[in-house]
């Protein structure tokens, strides 16, 4: 059974496309030049922008995105205005499960429906697969749904109060830089910066720009350049020996890095081009020293999206240690559901929640909360050297569950690569250009904003810059989607 | 917002700038006499090559240069690499030549490459430019300009990511490697797809086997699986225009005796394949 198929399908405009590269400037001349005088004319301009941002992958899709503002816009206003507690919390289960009805019906249907029909073969029922549909999963969709549920619980905890400005609502929700893959904004930090004046700062214009050339940099040099090698690794894991299966799994660890802080680095430096501020989402996740700082450090938007809106209302670690443990395996599980309906992202959850057990059982999980690897030194020290090294090892086996098509796949894989101990005999050259980017990250560590100032002098800085565009230029010749539109 | 367009517009002719200065490195780098390989890893110096084979995948699968060297008991090399057309070969045959007059030229033809025309095609030019720029002559230059302007401009600007390995010449060295050669790989039929004959890179060839008449070139032809073979005639009638030179031998191993195992795939030796063309090649030389 067909429910959506696309006849008027044109491609996604990423970021990294030409159609994106005409867009940027045509927006930013309207928004500063000709609508600079009118707020409303603004937000108007960037509502009309994000739509025609996110039509243009299937303009049918924005009906979807149009119903989930409306409904959490009315919802939204009237919370406040219920006399009693249950009534509001009535409003609230409507949008929450309006929100992931959505989300569970375009993106995860087809997997729950499977599950259980594998369920009745394994014990002998043999069920025909009648009810799975064609269903085409809506760019990013569990975006905008998280963020537009955040609005409404955010109001009902009296966090937030509703905005009568639909116009700015509507802009809030689908806001071009952030709407395909985030960062995952809160309508707290996001909405008031749309309902008041902005001005054009050259600081933050600069900034952006420079955010723009590094996020354009981890796409299109490093992560686009691993994607074939990672794509044949994982393809032919069985031919190859255990030392070329770590390097796979190293060179995807590194890929997604890229492709995903690379997407969010252009989204938040293309709002500052507009005077927003978005919510960092990557601080240098694999200098983390343990499993608690990496989850500090990687999509920060989700996982304190996670954080605030289930693992506290769920009682979060005050419950007892049980109750707290239920909890954390909770987060981690519903995470790794929310990469994508496969039962390789639920194992790479459950994975993550086992690792990060034994540092919250021991109360560790806290550490280095603030600090980051040679904090005053240029060198780690041995110990943090190792720390570093144990976490980026277990993060990259948990990154093989993440990427093989299937569980079985994913246990050969690690099988082979674990006890098949060898040393890489294929693909290695491009480790060159992964040992440079640490290299590169490790010296701008400190610089969680991203300001990219390597040099004191203007003239070095500038001659960085061009060096990072001109090998852009030299590696962008075809369109290669972002891993994160898929979630 | 005055100071912001100032900022792009010095970036602007920062970016020229360095573009000028990745210019005069990647014409320094062609100039180095070395070449990398990754099999064992490091720089081999083209002065100290004695026997050398050029060509695509087919040869470089095909010629196992360490067998050679010990039967021969010389220093050979095998610089072919996959996907390298045959007039991006002769690019970096000229090179050779220019620092190792007296080294022994294998040059691989096959009968894919006599129809082949990626220099002319269009197939994906912006990427040969950037590889293959500092190598370039300026009639080639102006030649691709003119036919590919958009390409060019793109291949051009991205000159930087070729400086080093690539631009210095590189060699996987597979055909020492028996790993994935031996692997039952399933054998699939590439389908020929040619294009009308393109006479560049026969000028090109004919014009460097002028330039050095005192150096050793053989032709060789990598065999192939019996089920591909085509292209028969106009293949001769391409060699024979090729050996009409003095210093110019034709080697021809299509007929030897290979079975089925001998092939990684229809088009490519394997491992005992590449050892059994390495051993034949000694005794016929």
């Amino acid at each position: 059974m067909v429910v959506y198929f696309g006849l008027f399908i044109f491609d996604i405009m990423l970021f990294n496309s030409i159609e994106f590269l005409l867009f940027l400037p045509i927006v930013f001349v309207l928004y500063w030049f000709v609508f600079n005088k009118n707020l409303k004319h603004q937000n108007l301009l960037i509502l009309f922008s994000s739509y025609v941002f996110y039509g243009w992958w299937d303009y049918r899709f924005l009906s979807l995105i149009f119903l989930s503002t409306i409904v959490d816009y009315i919802i939204g206003l009237n919370i406040p205005k219920q006399d009693s507690e249950k009534k509001q919390k009535l409003l609230l289960w409507c949008s929450v499960l309006f929100n992931l009805s959505v989300l569970g019906f375009f993106k995860y249907y087809n997997f729950f429906v499977d599950s259980w029909i594998d369920l009745f073969s394994s014990v002998g029922y043999e069920i025909k697969s009648v009810w799975t549909l064609n269903i085409i999963l809506p760019v990013g969709i569990s975006f905008y749904t998280f963020q537009t549920m955040s609005y409404t619980i955010d109001i009902y905890r009296k966090k937030l109060e509703p905005t009568k400005d639909f116009i700015s609502f509507a802009s809030f929700v689908s806001f071009f830089p952030q709407l395909v893959a985030g960062p995952i904004e809160r309508a707290s930090n996001l909405l008031p910066q749309i309902l008041q004046k902005r001005e054009f700062k050259y600081e933050q214009g600069v900034q952006g720009l420079r955010l723009i050339l590094w996020g354009m940099f981890k796409k299109v040099v490093i992560a686009d350049s691993l994607s074939p090698l990672v794509n044949e690794i994982f393809r032919d894991y069985e031919l190859l020996n255990g030392g070329t299966l770590w390097l796979g799994a190293i060179y995807f660890a590194f890929q997604i890095y890229c492709d995903f802080s690379g997407y969010s680095d252009i989204a938040i430096g293309t709002s500052k081009l507009f005077g927003f501020e978005l919510m960092s989402n990557f601080k240098f996740p694999y200098f983390s020293r343990n499993i608690g700082e990496f989850w500090r450090r990687w999509h920060i938007s989700l996982s304190t999206w996670f954080r605030d809106y289930l693992y506290i209302p769920l009682g979060g670690s005050k419950l007892g240690k049980w109750k707290s443990i239920r909890n954390i395996f909770i987060i981690f599980l519903v995470s790794g559901l929310w990469h994508g309906a496969n039962w390789t992202f639920i194992f790479w959850g459950l994975f993550h929640s086992i690792l990060f057990l034994p540092s919250f059982i021991f109360n560790t999980n806290r550490k280095y909360t603030t600090s980051i690897i040679a904090e005053n030194t240029i060198l780690p020290s041995p110990k943090e050297f190792l720390q570093v090294g144990i976490t980026f090892g277990l993060v990259t086996i948990g990154w093989v569950f993440f990427r093989s098509e299937t569980i079985v796949d994913s246990f050969n894989y690690l099988n082979h690569m674990i006890f098949d101990v060898s040393i890489p005999n294929k693909y290695r050259s491009e480790l060159i250009s992964v040992v440079v980017f640490i290299f590169i990250e490790y010296l701008i560590r400190k610089d969680e904003r991203l300001n990219l100032k390597l040099f004191k002098n203007h003239l070095f800085n500038y001659i960085l810059y061009a060096v990072i565009l001109l090998f852009i230029i030299s590696n962008f010749y075809e369109k290669s989607d972002f891993i994160y539109f898929q979630f | 917002m005055k100071n912001f367009i100032l900022h792009i517009f010095k970036f602007s002719i920062t970016v020229v700038f360095v573009q000028l200065i990745i210019l005069v490195l990647s014409y320094s780098v062609t100039k180095f006499p070395y070449y990398f390989d990754n099999y064992s890893i490091g720089y081999v110096n083209f002065k100290d090559v004695d026997l050398s084979f050029f060509g695509d995948s087919h040869s470089e699968y095909g010629f196992n240069d360490k067998v050679i060297s010990k039967l021969l008991n010389n220093n050979t090399r095998n610089i072919s690499l996959s996907g390298n057309t045959l007039y991006n070969n002769i690019l970096v045959l000229e090179k050779v030549l220019f620092f190792n007059p007296n080294i022994i030229v294998n040059l691989s033809i096959g009968n894919h490459n006599v129809v082949e025309s990626y220099f002319l095609n269009g197939y994906e030019v912006d990427q040969e430019i950037k590889r293959w720029f500092s190598y370039y002559n300026s009639r080639e230059t102006l030649y691709l300009f003119q036919k590919y302007p958009k390409e060019f401009l793109k291949g051009f600007f991205g000159i930087i990511s070729t400086i080093g390995i690539e631009t210095y010449g590189f060699s996987e060295g597979v055909s020492r490697m028996g790993v994935l050669m031996d692997s039952n790989i399933e054998r699939t039929r590439i389908s020929q797809n040619y294009f009308n004959s393109n006479p560049m890179w026969l000028n090109k060839l004919t014009t460097v086997i002028k330039e050095y008449p005192n150096t050793k070139f053989k032709i060789i032809r990598v065999p192939v699986h019996d089920d591909v073979f085509s292209e028969e005639q106009f293949y001769l009638s391409i060699i024979e225009k090729i050996t009409e030179f003095d210093n110019v031998d034709f080697q021809d191993y299509q007929n030897l005796d290979l079975k089925d195992h001998d092939f990684r795939d229809f088009t490519h030796l394997s491992k005992s394949g590449a050892e059994k063309l390495s051993e034949e090649y000694f005794r016929r030389n």
